[in-house]
């Protein structure tokens, strides 16, 4: 059984970037990466396939981050996979929303891609063991 | 041989007429003969009834009056004379046959002047009768020049008098009216009557000297003289007049009255052609002439005019007429007061609608309270701004119609006297407006203590301000999005590049292939470029949100207790990579711990991050020193560096927002600019100062302290162990 990751940004660059900066984990650790372009499709691809962690951007069309984290916690099946914010919204405030709304860990953009891969490894090392 | 004064007399004597009475016609003829021989007139009477009526026909000069007559006696006739005005004053001499001494004291007791007893001698009748007529005369003489004496003073007193209530008149018109040419005319027009003079009149004097000549302002004239009220006087005519009139005053001994000029006859004084034909203009031929002082200044002349001459000019008159020019002078500095209080009156009038039209016009709202809070004036705006009336609000108490938090900012402000405040208010229609209290100080004696008579509270609407304020925050977050989204594609693609290029690409590169080498360490270092520019971007993008946040308030401090020393280490550990490849050394003086303060860890942690990196910017060679400690109450940092140190002008801006040390001191400007405008905003937030102390070529210091007990959204701090004075009071110790 292989992890999934998702990554959920309205911005296809972003998306592009994400997968090129986690592409060895598909290789190394046979991690899926999945993409979703808006919060509400995002919402129904974790809800499909249950991914192990997911990468949420906040301004995101028809559903945002926040909503989508939220409804996340709110899901008694969903409510303990990994997120991870990624976004622009960079204020102390912005962060607080986002801790508030569930998020595991909170990233401001830019970023660097190897932070990100940390980041990641970080929050999966724990489940890469179990598989 | 007779003097020739008793020949006068004699003459004069003749001429006189001597009643004779006696019922004895003998008598009548002999003393008749006598007196007739005498030159005398002669009347005779045979009884006292014809002596009476013959009195009071034609009056004699003296009496000869027997006693013993039938019908009236002689007594009875010189009673009734003497009781009768018109005969109580002519001599009666009685000439009697009685010879007792009572009928002789009778007869003075009478009224009679002598007695002549019978048979008397002629010789004796007539020198007692040349004898009483001489007295007679005498005393006639002195009774006349007595009553020329007292008509005369009686004269006298009356001009006086007239005088007096002239003069007394023109003072009641200077102290009743303060119009000027009501009090010119009456004291012409007084002066004139009193005088008797064909003209008086008042010149006004250009720039008070008589050489600029001067203007006939007011005069009172009989009508045969020309008018002259508005003329023109040549300067030489009035100089050459004066000085001649004040030359013939002190020649005619006027010295009494200081500065005034008479003139008894203007023609005997040679003049040119031009002073004859001005005199002959106005009709002058005698003059008095008075100047009229205004203060101290001559201010013009007074000219009581005759056009013939005059015979003697009156010191009393000149006295008199001195006196009313007096008062004139006190009614023109009267009437310059009046006018300048007028003139000021006029100006702060002018002045107060000037600054009433300014308060009412003011798009702000205006309130003025007193101490207790009460509103006592208010402007136009303030009614529109809240959507109320006048008496909705004047001579009302605050709170009325504001939260009580503004009425208790007037009164602290009221009673400290100090400085302003602002508090934020509802306006009608949902508008927010922003109330900024001001004392009203009134300079006492004192000048440190100031005493405040209330508030002054201006109100702004700032609902656009705010919307303005909301966009900007707005805008701010959607260029903070908007940017860093593109940014999130350069730099992670450029780290991505850079890693491929690393990892991947390089190692499949031929070593043997020179160019190629070359070339992917040229991309290499254009990449490290990328990525290093991209992330300046993204300091600056931060540091921009940073500082606009800071400004607006709107920064969600996270203070907590914390030892200092954590953050240091932590400051230290991020700055390390920027020292790698330099020669210079960072110089740890920082205890193994400090006690707790409250501080926004992060913030903090930013505040000695940027100074350490400006110090490593700005210093070649040498040392950057890190000090923490606590010193009076108060955690004190120091980064100390041996750089290129600053100059006055920079050390003033250095705090300003983007004002960079490099773009001065050195080609290529480094960071922001707002690296340190943030630190200090900080440090502000911790109600604490950071300052710098430089020279430069000999490095900077930067200080900042933090009081311990600061904390800004909790001014009191709880007491427990971790109580920062009880720790500070252990590391004192």
């Amino acid at each position: 059984m292989s992890l999934t990751i998702l990554i959920v940004d309205d911005e296809p660059n972003i998306r592009f970037l994400l997968e090129q900066a986690l592409e060895d984990l598909e290789e190394d650790y046979s991690i899926t990466l999945l993409t979703a372009e808006n919060g509400r499709d995002g919402l129904a691809m974790i809800k499909e396939h249950r991914p192990e962690l997911v990468l949420l951007d906040i301004m995101m069309p028809f559903m945002s981050g926040l909503e989508v984290c939220e409804a996340i916690r709110k899901d008694p099946v969903l409510k303990d996979m990994a997120v991870i914010m990624l976004t622009a919204k960079g204020q102390a405030n912005d962060k607080d929303h986002g801790m508030e709304a569930g998020a595991d860990l909170y990233l401001t953009k830019p970023f660097h891609p190897t932070m990100i891969l940390e980041q990641v490894l970080e929050i999966l090392t724990p489940k890469l063991s179990l598989v | 041989m007779i003097p020739e004064t008793i020949e006068n007399l004699e003459l004069s004597l003749q001429q006189k007429t001597i009643l004779l009475v006696d019922d004895n016609r003998i008598n009548l003829d002999i003393l008749s003969e006598i007196l007739v021989a005498q030159n005398y007139k002669v009347r005779r009477a045979i009884n006292g009834e014809i002596a009476l009526q013959s009195v009071g026909e034609l009056k004699p000069d003296l009496i000869l009056l027997d006693i013993t007559m039938p019908g009236l006696s002689g007594y009875e006739v010189c009673k009734r004379l003497k009781k009768c005005p018109d005969s109580q004053r002519i001599p009666v001499i009685f000439i009697s046959a009685l010879h007792e001494s009572i009928d002789k004291v009778t007869a003075f007791s009478v009224g009679g002047v002598d007695y002549i007893s019978k048979p008397f001698e002629i010789v004796e009748v007539l020198a007692r009768v040349r004898n009483q007529l001489s007295i007679h005369a005498a005393k006639e003489d002195l009774r006349n020049a007595l009553d020329q004496q007292l008509q005369q003073r009686a004269q006298e007193l009356q001009a006086e008098a007239e005088r007096s209530h002239v003069l007394a008149q023109v003072v009641d018109k200077v102290r009743r009216t303060l119009e000027i040419s009501t009090i010119f005319k009456t004291a012409t027009e007084e002066i004139r009557n009193l005088l008797s003079v064909d003209r008086a009149a008042i010149i006004q004097l250009n720039q008070q000297q008589l050489k600029r000549g001067g203007t006939v302002i007011a005069e009172s004239k009989i009508a045969a003289m020309p008018t002259t009220v508005g003329n023109s006087i040549s300067g030489n005519f009035l100089e050459k007049y004066y000085r001649i009139g004040k030359t013939e005053a002190k020649s005619t001994g006027i010295r009494k009255v200081e500065g005034s000029a008479v003139i008894h006859d203007l023609s005997q004084y040679k003049a040119d052609h031009q002073f004859q034909q001005t005199a002959a203009e106005l009709q002058v031929c005698s003059s008095i002439t008075i100047p009229i002082f205004q203060k101290s200044t001559l201010w013009g002349l007074f000219c009581i005019n005759q056009s013939t001459p005059t015979e003697k000019w009156l010191t009393a008159d000149i006295d008199f007429s001195q006196k009313v020019c007096v008062q004139l002078g006190v009614a023109l500095h009267q009437a310059q007061l009046l006018k300048q209080t007028q003139d000021r009156a006029a100006e702060l009038s002018r002045t107060l609608a000037d600054l009433k039209a300014i308060v009412d016009n003011l798009a702000d709202g205006l309130l003025v309270t007193d101490l207790d809070g009460v509103v006592t004036q208010l402007n136009p705006a303030i009614l529109k701004m809240l959507n109320i009336d006048e008496a909705q609000l004047l001579q009302k108490p605050l709170n009325h119609i504001f939260p009580t938090e503004l009425s208790s900012l007037v009164q602290e402000i009221g009673c400290s006297g100090q400085a302003t405040g602002e508090l934020e208010v509802e306006l009608c229609q949902d508008h927010q407006g922003k109330a900024i209290v001001s004392p009203i100080l009134i300079d006492s004696v004192s000048p440190v203590e100031n005493i405040t008579q209330g508030c002054v509270i201006l109100i702004r609407d700032i609902t656009r301000e705010k919307e303005v304020d909301r966009m900007k925050t707005d805008f701010l977050s959607t260029v903070s999005h908007e940017l860093r989204t593109p940014l999130t594609s350069v730099l992670g693609f450029t780290s991505i590049i850079e890693s491929k290029l690393r990892s991947r690409i390089a190692p499949a590169v031929a070593e043997d292939n020179p160019k190629a080498q070359k070339a992917l360490r040229v991309t290499e270092k254009n990449l490290r470029i990328v990525v290093s520019e991209a992330e300046r971007l993204t300091t600056l993008i931060n540091e921009v949100l940073d500082i606009a946040k800071m400004e607006e308030g709107k920064v969600k401090w996270n203070f907590q207790s914390i030892d200092p020393t954590s953050i240091f280490k932590q400051a230290i550990e991020a700055t390390i990579p920027l020292f790698e490849g330099k020669p210079i050394e960072l110089i740890e003086d920082i205890p193994s711990s400090l006690p707790d303060c409250m501080l926004d860890k992060n913030r903090i942690l930013q505040v000695l991050i940027n100074l350490i990196s400006n110090a490593t910017k700005f210093t070649d060679k040498g040392f950057v020193k890190c000090c923490g400690s606590i010193q009076d109450g108060k955690l004190l940092i120091r980064v100390i560096d041996s750089g290129i140190g600053l100059s006055g002008i920079q050390q003033e801006k250095v705090f300003e927002k983007f004002t960079q040390m490099g773009d001065i001191l050195t080609s290529k400007p480094q960071g922001s600019g707002l690296g340190l405008a943030i630190c200090e905003q900080i440090i502000e937030a911790h109600h604490g100062q950071i300052s710098v102390e430089s020279q430069p070529g000999c490095g900077c210091t930067f200080s900042v302290s933090i009081p311990l007990l600061s904390r800004p959204s909790e001014l009191t701090m709880p007491s427990s162990t971790n109580d920062p004075i009880t720790q500070n009071s252990k590391v004192s110790a």
